[in-house]
């Protein structure tokens, strides 16, 4: 009986399997195909998933190396090139599935995991229900097989032996097809190309197409769309056809002979809130692990192959059970795809509006120098956040915490993808929510309870008013006239101030009447300044800058009225509370 | 000048207060701003200023004298307006506003976004030492403004709105901000309660009203020869009732409709004939006969609930109020209808 039984030798399945048997488990991989097998796919690697394939020892050679993405804009011709960021593998590549599956197959094999060939019809339970193994149907005969843990690895077909009833995923299609390429054309291609928004017959459609170099010779060409009710009749072959023909010109390159190609397409299933049940553990697209936005899945299959195997050999290692593997595996999901798991509910909601999703969401891509910009990428990158970011004190943490959630919960119910938008916002390094929260609450602390709240409502909308600040620095000087083009994104970050400033409105209206007042006052008077001196943005002194917030929270905090001449010693040392930003947000969990 | 644009105003009291709002809201308006041109217009004949006058006479109507609560509440409601047109002419890429360049056209739209903020900012200062409800149903209607703003935005050329949830985005946009005048005007005059809702009740739908006469108006302005298509729902996207009623008539123009939308979306420029062509359309369609009896509907419902509590409110504010309500009367669009020329000079 092997320790573990993985079902599906795609990337997640053979990465696990690499994983485990290298430390020293027993393992079987199951698959009903015969390798090397082709498999429908975009073919591209991103960073990560070239990492862990350099990890387990998988040759690259012949594979085209990617710099990063490029975003086509297929109304407008309009293209922006971005570098993929980050560590260490800052190439991505580009590589045929039946090539790459072949070879982390024999990672895995060489490693000493064992493959089995045949059908795995459905799981085994023992009388509580657990998952102790696998019916496996092997040339034509039935068999048992049990494991201590059984991975699920079977790619989005992987559901059908985990069914479950409360199925939040996005289900999408894609289909691809090959080109091959002249030399001249395919050196140009080092980026891998997506192509939005699409749409057929008029309409506008939440997919995209792509158009990704595999070989010297050959690009592989294709489309994806959400499977939702309202665009459920589409076909990947018309979405294609349409494509090739109707923006051939956009790629600079023949592909016109897509028309005739032999298109093929498979299934994705995007989102899924767990991924452990008693015995079992889902990894890549069986647990719903692709990227939301670009359908990406082998990043998300490679890396949660490796964290399902290091959490069953941890456990294994320290002597404990189940519940410890599956609380393992699910913290590290959380923090690789945290983005994923939080996006899922936010794209379903949009799907519907391609519209917006798909065309505002290129309006924001192909914006310059846009804080938006930088946001929706980093959503679309997957990127997942530096490092873990310090502890602050647990009063500050509740008040800034209860601040965030505030803000997003506004912004989402304004329009779902603006609550991530915020969170992208708030994330970014020069503008740090709870500095100045942080400040009133660990100064002022002792100043008594009576205080705290009134000070920490004037903290919050002085957060707010930064925030609001930020993004209107962040906007073009030119009229919206001249920028007509790439207004979409600029919209965004003024209706969203406008939802922040309401919010500003709402604790100002519960702020004691003289200092309503005069922080109405301040800000009328900080924002009318601002609205002039453009050009000067970066000369800060401004009635926001932390002077002057320290002089309002200790004036906040001694019980003084506005106006009133503040002890200076009590305001430096607020100042220096504010310098230190003892505090900055931790991402939402 | 008051005179001149409100002449329905029969309230003696009302009219001088009016006045001084005017100089209240343009004494209000930042110094050394951007916003020094939005002073001018608002001092400017043109400039309307029916939410503050709905505040006050709704502070008037039971016949206590005006104070200077009244005065406050009424330039707040209207610089808080003000702030929204600022942030609305961005987000239009309008270059007009009452006949002078918009902000934005002359300050850049860094400068008309902070230069709306600082308004939003003055209008609440404004509210501080008035009593805790006109405060916190300031922040309440900044917020709905705000959220109705975001949907109209993101539903930009998606023509699948429903009629209901385009009221929604009226509402919001701009009842919203009457029925903060007609809250906050009731109650600071000393309104019993079954008098008050009355009113408020009228005062939001009187914004429906004054939102949808806006709508059929953009459509036949859009028709105009030298209309101005910087500012014309149709090229915006906005699915206003109008279109919308339009649409779910007639086929030819859905067709008509989305076509114009993808050049749109490709940057390319639309063609003033093309546009001209589908105002017309869309006027001569069924939708647009609909949209007109809805209009009607509502300003009859306004006026009889307005009837319903006219006993107990002074007959000179009486008055003014029907004179107010009036101003969205099918007769006001009928002249349009007629003789399109006239739709140029765009609504407020």
């Amino acid at each position: 009986m092997p320790d573990v039984i993985i079902v599906g030798a795609g990337p997640a399945g053979t990465s696990a399997a690499y994983t485990l048997a290298c430390g020293g488990a027993d393992v079987l991989l199951l698959d009903r195909m015969e390798f090397p097998r082709d498999k429908t796919c975009g073919d591209g690697l991103t960073p990560a998933s070239v990492e862990r394939l350099v990890e387990m020892g998988v040759d690259l050679s012949d594979a085209r190396t990617v710099r990063g993405y490029s975003f086509i804009h297929t109304r407008s011709d309009r293209r922006t090139d971005e570098m993929f960021r980050g560590g260490i593998g800052t190439k991505g590549a580009a590589i045929r599935r039946h090539l790459l599956d072949e070879r982390t197959l024999q990672a895995a094999l060489a490693a000493g995991a064992k493959l089995g060939k045949g059908t795995v019809s459905g799981l085994v339970r023992d009388e509580s229900r657990r998952v102790c193994g696998v019916d496996f149907i092997e040339n034509g005969r039935r068999r048992r097989l049990y494991a201590a843990v059984t991975l699920i690895a079977a790619g989005a077909a992987g559901r059908v032996l985990f069914a479950r009833d409360d199925d939040q995923r996005i289900w999408s299609v894609a289909g691809r097809t090959y080109v091959t390429l002249e030399p001249a054309q395919s050196a140009s291609l080092d980026h891998l190309e997506l192509y939005f928004p699409l749409a057929l017959g008029g309409r506008t459609v939440p997919g995209y197409a792509w158009i990704f170099p595999v070989s010297e010779t050959h690009a592989n060409i294709g489309a994806g769309i959400a499977r939702t009710d309202r665009f459920r009749g589409v076909s990947i072959r018309e979405l294609l056809i349409a494509f090739a023909t109707e923006h051939a010109h956009l790629s600079r390159r023949q592909i016109a002979e897509v028309v005739d190609g032999e298109i093929s397409t498979a299934p994705l299933a995007i989102g899924e809130s767990t991924s452990a049940a008693p015995g079992v553990l889902l990894c890549g697209d069986a647990a719903g692990l692709g990227n939301p936005f670009t359908g990406e899945g082998i990043a998300g299959a490679l890396l949660s192959g490796d964290a399902a195997a290091r959490a069953i050999l941890d456990a294994s290692r320290d002597g404990e059970g189940w519940e410890r593997i599956a609380a393992d595996y699910d913290a590290t999901l959380g923090r690789l795809l945290k983005r994923n798991v939080r996006l899922v509910g936010t794209i379903r909601a949009t799907l519907d509006k391609p519209e917006f999703f798909h065309g505002r969401a290129a309006d924001l891509c192909f914006a310059r120098g846009r804080r938006c910009q930088a946001w929706i990428r980093r959503i679309i990158h997957d990127e997942t956040r530096s490092e873990e970011l310090p502890r602050a004190t647990l009063a500050t943490e509740v008040v800034v915490e209860q601040l965030r959630s505030d803000l997003v919960r506004a912004a989402t119910a304004c329009e779902p993808l603006f609550g991530p938008l915020l969170e992208e916002c708030l994330a970014d390094n020069d503008i740090t929510l709870g500095a100045i929260v942080s400040a009133a609450v660990t100064v002022f602390a002792a100043a008594g309870e009576e205080r705290l709240e009134e000070l920490t409502r004037v903290a919050s909308v002085l957060e707010v008013a930064r925030l609001v600040d930020a993004l209107h620095r962040g906007l073009p000087e030119a009229t919206a006239i001249e920028r007509r083009e790439e207004w979409g994104c600029n919209t965004t970050e003024l209706v969203l101030a406008d939802v922040l400033n309401a919010n500003a409105l709402r604790m100002l209206a519960a702020l004691a009447p003289a200092w309503s007042q005069a922080l109405c006052g301040r800000l009328a008077e900080h924002f009318a300044v601002r609205s002039c001196d453009n050009g000067q943005l970066d000369v800060r002194p401004s009635l926001l800058d932390d002077a002057a917030v320290a002089e309002i929270l200790t004036a906040v905090g001694l019980g003084a009225v506005p106006g009133e001449v503040v002890p200076p010693h009590t305001v430096r040392r607020v100042h220096a509370a504010l310098g230190a930003r003892s505090i900055r947000l931790r991402a939402a969990s | 000048m008051i005179v001149n644009s409100h002449r329905w105003v029969a309230d003696d009291e009302t009219h001088i207060a009016i006045q001084q709002v005017g100089a209240l809201v343009s004494a209000r308006v930042p110094q050394g701003s951007v916003l020094t041109g939005v002073r001018d217009q608002i001092v400017d004949t043109s400039a309307k200023r029916l939410r503050p006058l709905l505040l006050l006479l709704c502070a008037r109507a039971a016949g206590r004298p005006l104070d200077s609560s009244a005065l406050r509440a009424a330039a707040a409601v209207e610089i808080l307006h003000e702030a929204t047109l600022v942030h609305d002419d961005m987000v239009d890429a309008s270059q007009m506003r009452r006949a002078r360049p918009s902000v934005q056209a002359r300050h850049g739209l860094r400068g008309a976004a902070f230069g709306g903020s600082a308004l939003m900012y003055s209008a609440m200062s404004l509210t501080s030492d008035l009593p805790e409800y006109v405060r916190s149903e300031t922040a309440l209607t900044a917020a709905h403004m705000a959220r109705s703003q975001v949907e109209e935005v993101t539903r930009a050329h998606d023509h699948t709105v429903t009629p209901l949830r385009r009221m929604r985005i009226m509402y919001g946009k701009t009842a919203s901000l009457f029925r903060l005048a007609a809250v906050c005007g009731t109650r600071l005059g000393g309104c019993e309660p079954d008098l008050a809702r009355a009113i408020v009740r009228t005062a939001t739908l009187y914004g429906m009203a004054y939102q949808l006469a806006d709508d059929i108006r953009d459509v036949y302005a859009a028709m105009h020869e030298g209309a101005d298509l910087t500012r014309c729902d149709l090229i915006d996207g906005v699915a206003t009732l109008p279109i919308l009623l339009s649409l779910s008539d007639r086929v030819g123009v859905v067709a008509r409709v989305s076509a114009m939308r993808e050049q749109i979306a490709a940057g390319e420029r639309v063609s003033h004939e093309e546009v001209r062509e589908v105002a017309r359309l869309i006027a001569d369609g069924d939708g647009m006969a609909h949209s007109a009896r809805i209009l009607g509907d509502w300003h009859g419902q306004t006026r009889q609930h307005l009837a319903d509590v006219g006993g107990a409110i002074p007959a000179a504010v009486f008055g003014s109020l029907v004179g107010l309500l009036d101003t969205v009367g099918a007769s006001t669009l009928r002249p349009l209808a007629v003789d399109r020329t006239e739709a140029v000079s765009c609504p407020t």
